[in-house]
């Protein structure tokens, strides 16, 4: 049995592993606490039995790791190196098997090392895609290889869906990104529709987490300025469009995270409101021959605007302001006066605007509290 | 307990087997051509090109990528006429229709719609082709740009004996099945 009233290693079969360290600390501090009396000798032991003493560093289990490492690279680079020389099945076969050996690694050690087993999960997502793009490689096929982030894209979200991880759901999200930025000719709107339908469903399973709401509502808004583009929308149309729905998203309350709407609302009028201060895309209008009188009205009531709102206390609207002043100041002054005092008043400008905001958001965290 | 040791089995090997049907679904295609396609040759030139993502490659350049008017379907043609210089081409497939010529294969006819038989390639319009008359220094069009899927080689830029493929005549075996045409590999 223990002998409770000396500082001895209590070693028991069962309890939650920890490494040497942290269990020697923990020894020691507890044995302090007992002798303080702090705590009784029963509950020393009680704490101690939950805990059990890690491996010791095992000097060989080094040297075997880091020749199975120094292995594995050997032969991957031998694999890179020769990959031009290597028959097709055998290419295809050594990418299923990186693939499996790296899943069933995942599998094994899930219980024991729970963050290695993630990131060869990861890993295995990794050599999926790199698998795709090969296989456009050993087929000599190099039309429509965008068409290969949507083949990553879905096996990606599938498994994510399995795993319930957030990481792979936003790293789906991003590739659907990429997919449609790199389609615009292309006719791709029932795989796109399908796919965000099936995004913002899924939110549910993940409770509406953050990121997840703000990369869906990207991959959506790509997907109507790729609408917009396919069936040649006129620019104006497409800017104010872009304009209202920030707007929208910016006041339209609802239940499903309204801050990232609201966030991401205040961007995109913002950016769209920078672009229709712009005199050329007014003139796309039939009946506005001269952009320059409307542009520069709207600029003043876009001002205005976001000035009232700099007043709410909103930090976005703020931003927007300093960049739609660096905007004019830009546009006027860059030829009129000499380059060293461009930069001068340019730098201050900016200083202003740095100090202006970090007193808005002091006094925002005021009033918060 | 079985059950769930056999839920979490069940996961981890639908992560292997979702890519893994992804990954042979794409093989799927190629080995039809490979198997059913029939053996065509085509001229062209190659140049090395380098990539950050794909590493090495050889850029082919084709007889069959440049067509001219004469060899364009009336539908097509209707693009052209009344000065469009078939920009509402742009992006849209087409079909070229190969016949023998020689010892390799050159364009026949260019349609949209796909033909029934015979041996043709998908491709894709790019862009028209100017000729300047040097008299009148007006330009017009006497044909168009086509692109295909076998505009890239990524494998040795030797041949057998050795011998750079580049700036040379260079030979391309394709093996084509409805429209798919696989690259086989490329020789003098």
């Amino acid at each position: 049995m223990f002998n409770k009233n000396e500082k001895k290693e209590v070693t028991v079969n069962m309890g939650k592993k920890i490494s040497r360290g942290n269990y020697n600390f923990l020894s020691r501090e507890l044995n302090y606490q007992r002798e303080e009396g702090n705590i009784t000798p029963e509950q020393f032991t009680n704490m101690m039995e939950q805990y059990e003493k890690g491996d010791k560093l095992n000097f060989i289990k080094i040297i075997v790791t880091i020749g199975a490492i120094l292995i594995g690279l050997g032969i991957l680079s031998f694999v890179a190196s020769n990959w031009v020389y290597i028959n097709k099945t055998l290419r295809v076969l050594i990418i299923l098997v990186a693939l499996g050996l790296t899943v069933f690694a995942a599998y094994k050690i899930e219980n024991n090392y729970k963050n290695t087993s993630k990131a060869l999960l990861y890993l295995s997502i990794l050599i999926y895609g790199s698998g795709v793009f090969l296989m456009y490689q050993i087929f000599n096929y190099s039309e429509d290889v965008i068409k290969g982030f949507v083949l990553w894209a879905v096996g990606t979200y599938a498994i994510s869906l399995i795993f319930n991880d957030k990481i792979l759901f936003v790293f789906s999200n991003a590739l659907l990104l990429i997919y449609i930025n790199g389609s615009f000719r292309e006719n791709i709107i029932s795989y796109i529709l399908i796919f965000i339908i099936s995004f913002y469903i899924a939110q549910r399973d993940f409770n509406y987490s953050k990121e997840i709401t703000f990369v869906t509502n990207l991959v959506s808004l790509n997907f109507i300025l790729y609408l917009l583009s396919y069936f040649k929308v006129n620019h104006f149309f497409s800017v104010a469009l872009f304009f209202c729905i920030g707007i929208a998203m910016y006041y339209i309350k609802h239940d499903f995270n309204f801050e990232i709407f609201s966030f991401q609302g205040s961007i995109v009028f913002g950016i769209s409101g920078l672009f229709l201060t712009s005199k050329n895309i007014w003139k796309e209008l039939n009946f506005i021959k001269n952009g320059d009188v409307i542009s520069i009205i709207f600029g003043i009531l876009f001002l205005v605007y976001l000035l009232y709102e700099i007043k709410k206390g909103e930090l976005v609207a703020l931003i927007f302001v300093c960049i739609l002043i660096l905007r004019y100041y830009f546009d006027t002054l860059y030829d009129f006066i000499p380059k060293s005092m461009f930069f001068i008043i340019g730098g201050c400008i900016l200083l202003g605007f740095g100090y202006y905001f970090e007193k808005l958001r002091k006094r925002r965290g005021e009033t918060n509290d | 307990m079985i059950k769930v040791m056999n839920k979490r089995a069940f996961k981890y090997f639908l992560v292997f087997l979702i890519p893994s049907l992804v990954l042979g679904v794409m093989t799927i295609r190629p080995m039809a051509a490979n198997a059913f396609g029939q053996n065509i040759t085509i001229r062209g030139s190659a140049l090395n090109r380098r990539d950050v993502f794909r590493g090495d490659f050889m850029q082919l350049d084709y007889e069959i990528n440049e067509v001219t008017l004469e060899h364009l379907d009336n539908e097509i043609l209707k693009y052209k006429n009344e000065n469009r210089n078939f920009e509402e081409l742009k992006g849209k497939s087409l079909y070229i229709t190969l016949k023998k010529e020689g010892s390799y294969y050159v364009v026949d006819k260019v349609m949209l719609k796909e033909p029934k038989e015979g041996i043709y390639l998908k491709g894709r319009y790019e862009y028209p082709i100017w000729v300047e008359n040097k008299e009148s220094m007006e330009g017009k069009i006497n044909g168009i740009r086509i692109e295909y899927s076998i505009d890239k080689y990524f494998a040795s830029s030797k041949d057998k004996n050795n011998r750079d493929f580049e700036k040379q005549i260079i030979y391309a075996n394709l093996k084509v099945y409805k429209g798919y045409s696989l690259l086989k590999g490329i020789e003098y």
